[in-house]
């Protein structure tokens, strides 16, 4: 009795992946089959029918499972695992107490560092923004307060030979109207420092001669976007 | 595993199995569908079938003899379990019990 043989790849694809318990009916069942097969198309093709057969048997029921899955130490943690979770739904407030606890710090945590390092994050894209600082005063009435007189910059500049330059600026935000709009801007009123203060880049004109003459005013780019276009915000 | 249920492809296998009675195994199964449906069908989507409707308690199935033609393995048969053809039977009860439902008016368009 002469017995029927499938090619040896095939044969040995088959065993390595298929499980133990279905291997002898897939092996027959493809046998059987490349045997019919093969009676009448040429070898080639049958080959190439087999291995689509063997691609279609690549399924989750029949495969065996992965080499992990049988891992004695990988079923230990599984294990605990499901031990940790049903202890914690045992005692339920407390996971309840100590989960709500631990969420509520980390939480706590991250928004406090996401505040520091947004606090630290002002001016950076200024040049010397290590050299920049900004004044504030101290009275025990009111604590903090970030408004100075008048004459205090000029006085330290002369004062203090380590400031090089000194700028005071007066908030005068709102609505403004430009020609039948009205537009919503920051402006600061500003003195002739601030050019050396803060070292913008400059697109157009001058800006210390800007800063130096009453009734001028510097624009930044998204505001004379906001106001002239792409037209040139000059003159 | 306790979907409830036959889908089409199971229904056919399990009809197919029916059909054949004692000799239904694998190649013979595959067989029978591929010359009454036309469609082509892999072992492996039998496999899938035959080891889902297994757990469902749909069919059983037993070793027969070995043969030269299948390398000295041994055949698998499958047969319908009670519940298997309880479960066929329901199919073909609710097919046509909405066969039946369905006005003359709109059946004469079908023809």
């Amino acid at each position: 009795m002469k017995t029927n043989r499938l090619p040896s790849w095939a044969n040995a694809i088959i065993r390595w992946s298929i499980k133990e318990e279905y291997l002898e009916e897939i092996l027959g069942d493809l046998k059987e089959l490349y045997a019919i097969r093969k009676t009448d198309r040429s070898n080639l093709y049958c080959f190439f029918l087999l291995k689509v057969q063997l691609v279609l048997l690549l399924r989750p029921a029949l495969i065996k499972s992965p080499a992990a899955a049988k891992n004695i130490h990988i079923m230990m943690l599984k294990t605990h695992f499901k031990i940790g979770l049903r202890s914690l739904w045992k005692f339920r407030t407390y996971t309840f107490i100590n989960l709500f606890g631990l969420s509520f710090g980390a939480a706590s945590a991250i928004i406090l560092f996401m505040a520091a390092e947004y606090e630290d994050s002002y001016d950076l894209f200024l040049p010397e923004h290590e050299q920049v600082f900004r004044i504030a005063e101290k009275s025990p009435e009111i604590g903090e307060y970030y408004q100075t007189r008048t004459p205090v910059a000029p006085a330290l500049e002369t004062e203090y030979p380590e400031i090089i330059a000194s700028t005071r600026m007066f908030n005068y935000g709102g609505w403004y109207t430009y020609e039948d709009r009205n537009i919503r801007s920051d402006i600061y009123l500003v003195d002739e420092g601030f050019g050396k203060v803060f070292q913008f880049e400059v697109l157009e004109g001058n800006l210390f001669k800007t800063l130096s003459e009453k009734g001028k005013i510097a624009l930044t780019s998204s505001q004379a976007k906001k106001l002239f276009g792409y037209e040139s915000a000059l003159g | 595993m306790s979907r409830k249920g036959i889908g089409e492809f199971e229904e056919l296998v399990l009809l197919a199995i029916a059909i054949l009675h004692k000799e239904a195994y694998g190649v013979v199964i595959k067989e029978e569908i591929t010359q009454r449906s036309g469609r082509k069908v892999s072992i492996g989507a039998l496999q899938t079938a035959f080891r889902r409707m297994e757990d469902k308690g749909y069919l059983k199935s037993y070793f027969g003899e070995a043969t030269a033609v299948r390398g000295g393995k041994r055949k698998k048969y499958y047969e319908l379990t009670g519940h298997g053809s309880s479960a066929l039977q329901q199919v073909r009860e609710l097919r046509q019990s909405m066969w039946s439902a369905i006005p003359a008016t709109v059946l004469k368009n079908f023809e």
